[in-house]
């Protein structure tokens, strides 16, 4: 068991494609670290840096209080699940599982206790004949995973797992990873590109993009505090409002053709009382209410209404211009129409019963304690 | 769906396509199976059956030392190719040496050429190391063509075995030992035994190679013993039909045993099992 190391670990590959830029992050003996962020962001490749199947470009990487930069994969002692599983098709579960502890010259009476354990605590004790075609996705993942398990490594890595599950098994593998990593009690650096994974599963959360470490935190914060627009927009579903707009000094706020009136005790105090400035507004759907008397409010057209039965999503079409963000693609949902004119769509969250239709005018107003703000320049968050 | 017309139709196609094939092989059979005292010299389904043709074959025909010789020149020739090939196309593909594309072509260049341009300088070669009728003789440049066509088969086989596949092994502690012996090889395994059978087949055929470095009897092959024993028996079906069973019922045999692993080895493309 140990803790996990990386000082400013880059990746360049021979065609000078920068996979990971300067990542530094320290991953707690016990801790289960998430890994997320778009397709190439990085994080499949940052992961098979720690376990050795990456050479490191720059930088450091250390296991507990070793070095292991350097270091073949099979000195890491670390453990790895794969996405497709990687088991091995001629051998049985029992073989597969018992494998690692065989390459190890360990006994055969004490391999077949150990496997007979995992194979308990997995269910799997009556499948250990059986070989990976014959069995199903959720076995073969547990398979997979008893095979780590086994060898009692000091670092589990896990790329992606669940991605081949259909999503009801998703969940109920998500529970059974989760039981084992805590019983087992190790390292655990989690890839995935599912953010409901990453906000369910990890003590921490890392955010990545184009290689670079966005931000890292506890889920909750990473939600509630985003540190630039990237995160913002990757993390929600749905997705966090983002539209351009200019901020006066006095808390008005120009989005389109709208105006919101915002408390100056509101904003962050990087804008309060100095002039204008252009800004990425950011407010969650969930933030957002249907405006009362004397709220100052956005109006639009409902354009779509999606009843959940707990919640109604209500899509609003506004003058407002929705943020370029050049990772996702900007907004794609929008009719060709509406992206010609520069209209952008609200999406509120609201009570079941709220009764919004299409074609109704709405009034939305957020939660002037909910808002968010970036510089579209940079797009880190202003505080 | 198909029409009565089409499927009657079809059905004759393949009836008769299949009498075709069936025709030679079911004549071969009777004639084998008809008593060597009859020496006819015609064929004929209706008479009563007989082992004598085989026995005639198999003691007066020489079959039994033919059968044998071709046995220990066949196998000589397999153990060395699935060994040299699966280890040096293991090489090529997960090793890389310096040089080992080239080589690569070069094998496959060596397993292109025919049998009749090589036969001349294998001739020349074989006489100045002294080893014309001898086994080796018959082993060495067949092992050499067949370990050229195995490189070239066995390296697709290893190129299809998923690369996380290998990462899992090296992470679990494999050595390129373990890793070869353990992982690799048993994927390989249907790819191995398409190639043997094929290896099999066409060296167990082999005729002009052992002709052209055999001329000591006691050497001869099944392929050049039939040729011999043809020659000297032509009028007697019977006889002539008993010693081409013989001499072919080592490769149906190998191909009965194969076949699942050898049809989904051929169309799989050598793929991991």
């Amino acid at each position: 068991m140990a803790s996990i190391t990386l000082n400013a670990v880059s990746k360049t590959y021979s065609n000078d494609v920068q996979a990971v830029d300067d990542v530094s992050l320290d991953i707690a003996d016990g801790e289960l670290m998430v890994l997320v962020g778009p397709s190439g962001c990085g994080k499949t490749t940052l992961m098979r840096m720690i376990s050795g199947l990456e050479r490191v470009t720059a930088g450091q990487i250390k296991i507990g209080d070793r070095d292991v930069t350097m270091a073949a994969p099979k000195e890491r002692d670390v453990a790895m699940v794969f996405q497709n599983y990687a088991l091995y098709p001629h051998m049985t579960v029992a073989e597969n599982i018992g494998f690692p502890l065989r390459l190890r010259g360990v006994g055969k009476r004490e391999i077949a206790t150990k496997v007979a354990a995992a194979t308990e605590i997995l269910g799997l004790s009556q499948s250990e004949s059986r070989r990976p075609p014959e069995l199903s996705g959720g076995q073969r993942q547990r398979v997979a995973m008893g095979r780590a398990i086994v060898r009692e490594p000091s670092v589990f890595l896990m790329d992606e797992p669940l991605s081949n599950l259909d999503a009801k098994l998703r969940v109920e593998m998500r529970s059974e990873i989760l039981n084992i990593q805590r019983r087992v009690g190790v390292a655990t650096v989690y890839v995935t590109h599912d953010q409901t994974e990453a906000m369910t599963m990890g003590d921490r959360v890392a955010v990545l993009e184009a290689g670079r470490l966005l931000q890292c935190d506890v889920p909750q914060t990473i939600y509630d505090e985003p540190a630039n627009v990237t995160v913002a927009a990757f993390i929600g579903s749905p997705a966090m409002n983002l539209f351009e707009g200019t901020l006066g000094a006095d808390g008005t706020l120009r989005i389109g053709e709208e105006t919101l009136t915002l408390e100056p005790a509101t904003l962050p105090s990087g804008l309060r009382g100095a002039g204008e400035h252009p800004v990425i507004f950011g407010v969650r759907p969930e933030d957002l209410r249907v405006a009362g008397e004397g709220d100052s409010f956005i109006t639009g057209t409902v354009e779509l209404v999606e009843a959940l039965g707990s919640d109604l999503l209500v899509h609003m079409d506004t003058s407002a211009r929705r943020a370029q963000l050049p990772e996702f693609g900007g907004d794609d949902e929008l009719p060709p129409e509406a992206e010609v004119s520069g209209r952008g769509r609200f999406v509120a969250r609201l009570e079941p019963r709220a009764g919004v239709r299409i074609g109704d005018t709405l009034r939305l107003t957020p939660d002037p304690a909910r808002t968010h703000f970036f510089d579209p320049a940079s797009g880190q968050k202003t505080r | 769906m198909f029409t009565r017309t089409e499927r009657y139709g079809t059905l004759f196609i393949l009836l008769a396509a299949a009498a075709i094939t069936l025709y030679p092989i079911v004549a071969l059979i009777s004639a084998a199976l008809e008593s060597v005292k009859a020496n006819v010299n015609s064929i004929n389904f209706w008479h009563s059956l007989s082992l004598s043709s085989f026995k005639y074959a198999w003691n007066a025909g020489d079959f039994s030392q033919y059968m044998v010789n071709t046995a220990i020149m066949t196998i000589g020739v397999l153990v060395i190719s699935a060994i040299v090939a699966t280890v040096a196309a293991y090489a090529i593909v997960h090793l890389r040496p310096f040089g080992s594309r080239l080589l690569f072509f070069v094998c496959v260049i060596g397993f292109m050429l025919p049998v009749e341009v090589l036969i001349t300088p294998w001739y020349y070669e074989l006489r100045s190391m002294n080893l014309l009728n001898g086994y080796w003789a018959l082993i060495l440049p067949q092992a050499a063509q067949s370990v050229a066509f195995g490189i070239f088969w066995m390296r697709s086989a290893f190129m299809a075995v998923p690369e996380s596949l290998v990462e899992a092994a090296t992470l679990d502690g494999a050595s390129r030992w373990h890793m070869f012996r353990f992982v690799l090889v048993p994927s390989v395994k249907p790819a191995l035994k398409t190639m043997s059978a094929l290896v099999f087949l066409w060296t167990w055929n082999a005729f002009l190679l052992p002709l052209v470095v055999e001329s000591n009897p006691n050497r001869y092959t099944v392929t050049i013993g039939l040729s011999t024993f043809q020659g000297a028996h032509f009028a007697n079906y019977g006889a002539l039909g008993a010693g081409a069973v013989l001499a072919a019922l080592p490769v149906v045999l190998v191909y009965l045993i194969s076949q699942r692993s050898f049809i989904s080895g051929m169309f799989a493309g050598s793929t991991v099992g």
